[in-house]
């Protein structure tokens, strides 16, 4: 719809098609390249103005009409020091909101708004200068054998500001601008083929249906696009030569995402199974607990979260209990400042070139066992409901791969429990050393330990393992 | 009838414009893009603390040097939103969805902007609609 209005709106304020490529070309290179920088060939700005003008059928007025216009009986084409020449004064005064009478772009007698030409010509100037912005973003401009690279945008840094997209019209005041012009295009093309826009992402729209797989409730609202975020499902094997023991885990939650239009709440209907099969001991863990999730966002700059309520039936087949239970999970997030960035919200670039990532999920769960089965911990419990949350680390050497493709994560999982059972707190420390390749983060193999108690059945683990890690 | 509409819209677009005092966005397109990539490339910068010359075309929020999380993400774009309507008052009907957060999170910084742009000229149609 928008696009179709531009459209009309220009056909009908009669602007033509941009053109500063057709300024910017092979054939004026010898015209606009006259100046130097650097000891290198750069565009000269008030060819360049005079060139956007003529392209804007705006010769005709610079008849210099305006002050400083005329020097010596002669319309001035040559900036001299603060005196600008007629082409760049008229140019930026076309691009200014409302300038005043005297500094109207092509003379004060001019009005746009009675002389038809004299605005037609004005807006076509605009649409240039909005087009030489456009190359302050892309950098480059090829035509032919010729490259067009800005070298130097109008303010300080190589990149342009907010302040400048505000007001392009400064582009031609002062010495901010430098366009050098190379003849070299191979390997200009190659730098300027990463900033070339691509083809847009097409948008998705109504209700939104994504399966996911992951190692944990608490990350089934993680998008699958941030997959090296979310705890990967797992198959793990460990042997214990001494205790003559081995262990098989598999830890997996299979949900499906149904978010709302905005994406702002979703429903994860889920189902999570977990086994621990320890041939020579005791300690086997098997449930199954189907459950559903609903996930919250809240965002502003400075404060955001996200909260996720879970209920779920676990099903602890080794030991014949049954649990219900309703959980709250919050990630929080909290602006520092520009120069420290967001806590719990991504890196923290404060041991350059350790990346540091912190993470914290804030939990409140309430239960209600059923059937306790032959599970010491729960074998009193009958509703209890605990406070805590999990805290952890996450660091990696921002050194290029494959050392970066190394993530060590350590960090601890706390719950204060009360109400109808014994134990009193339930607390886990994990850890892990992660080989994840960045270009294919949906396998990793890690060394990872565990120690505490698990997080539904509260018995005891004590491992050490290598794990595959899939990540969908 | 279907002339009839685009008139009518073509107007409003004209109306909002001169209302900006945006004579050098009448072509729009152009300077739209760029008001894009200016306030997402800040919004990135300050909200990671970040400086704005580590952030190129090929940078994904998920990934390093970045590693955004949805939350952080989300409040990045929150804050390009704000930058946004600071930055013209064309854009105060933009309203950052959660949905733009998460399909944005994987993606290259050059194709977020384009990404973001198609959602800000999809909701100024909305208005002028």
């Amino acid at each position: 719809m928008i696009r179709r209005s531009l459209a009309v709106a220009l056909l009908l304020s009669g602007i033509p098609a941009p053109a500063l490529a057709e300024v910017l070309t092979e054939d004026n290179r010898a015209l606009l390249c006259t100046r130097t920088y650097s000891g290198r060939p750069a565009v000269n700005l008030d060819t360049l103005a005079l060139l956007i003008a003529t392209k804007a059928d705006a010769t005709m007025l610079l008849d210099g009409a305006n002050a400083g216009g005329v020097r010596d009986g002669a319309i001035q084409l040559v900036s001299m020091g603060t005196s600008l020449s007629e082409p760049i004064y008229a140019v930026v005064n076309a691009g200014r909101i409302s300038p005043p009478h005297a500094n109207r772009p092509f003379g004060p007698d001019i009005d746009l708004k009675t002389n038809e030409t004299a605005a037609r010509a004005r807006n076509a100037i605009a649409q240039e200068l909005a087009e030489l912005a456009s190359l302050m973003e892309t950098n480059v401009q090829v035509s032919g054998s010729v490259v067009y690279r800005v070298m130097r945008p109008l303010t300080v840094g190589s990149r342009l500001t907010r302040a400048d997209a505000a007001n392009p019209l400064s582009l031609f005041v002062g010495a901010g601008l430098v366009i050098a012009c190379e003849v070299d295009p191979v390997q200009i093309v190659d730098a300027g083929a990463g900033n070339r826009e691509q083809d847009p992402v097409p948008s998705s729209g109504g209700i939104a249906l994504r399966p996911v797989l992951r190692g944990s409730v608490k990350d089934l609202a993680i998008a699958s696009d941030d997959l090296k975020d979310a705890e990967a499902a797992t198959i793990a094997y460990s042997e214990d030569r001494i205790a003559q023991t081995s262990t098989f885990e598999l830890d997996a939650v299979a949900g499906l995402r149904i978010g709302s239009n905005s994406g702002s709440f979703e429903l994860i209907p889920y189902l999570s199974y977990e086994r621990k099969a320890i041939t020579g001991d005791d300690g086997d863990i098997e449930t199954l607990s189907p459950g559903l999730m609903a996930a919250w966002h809240y965002r502003t700059p400075e404060f955001g979260f996200d909260a996720r309520l879970e209920a779920s039936f676990i099903d602890d087949i080794e030991q014949r209990s049954h649990q219900g239970k309703v959980r709250l999970y919050v990630d929080p997030a909290i602006w520092l400042g520009q120069d420290v960035g967001t806590l719990f919200g991504g890196n923290l670039h404060i041991f350059s070139p350790l990346l540091l990532r912190p993470k914290l999920t804030l939990i409140v769960d309430a239960s209600k066992v059923w059937r306790a089965g032959t599970n010491d911990e729960l074998s009193n419990a009958k509703d209890y409901w605990g406070v805590g949350g999990d805290l952890s680390l996450r660091a990696r050497l921002n050194v290029g791969s494959p050392v970066s493709d190394f993530v060590l994560t350590g960090g601890m999982r706390y719950l204060k429990l009360q109400g109808d059972i014994d134990l009193r707190q339930a607390h886990r420390w994990y850890g892990s050393l992660e080989f994840a390749p960045n270009n294919f983060p949906f396998v990793g193999l890690a060394l990872e330990f565990n120690d505490g108690r698990n997080d539904d059945t509260f018995q005891r683990e004590d491992t050490y393992s290598l794990a595959l890690r899939l990540r969908y | 009838m279907g002339r009839k509409s685009e008139r009518i819209v073509s107007h409003a677009l004209t109306d909002i414009l001169a209302e900006a005092q945006l004579v050098v966005t009448i072509p729009g397109d152009v300077q739209i893009r760029i008001d894009v990539h200016v306030c997402l490339l800040d919004a990135m910068a300050d909200q990671f603390g970040i400086s704005r010359e580590k952030i190129g075309a090929e940078t994904v929020p998920s990934e390093e040097p970045i590693a955004a999380s949805p939350v952080g993400w989300g409040m990045c774009l929150t804050r390009f939103e704000r930058y946004l309507h600071e930055l013209r008052p064309l854009y105060a009907a933009f309203d950052h969805q959660e949905r733009y957060a998460e399909e944005t999170l994987d993606l290259p910084f050059s194709k977020t902007k384009v990404y973001l742009y198609e959602r800000l000229i999809e909701q100024l149609g909305m208005v002028l609609g």
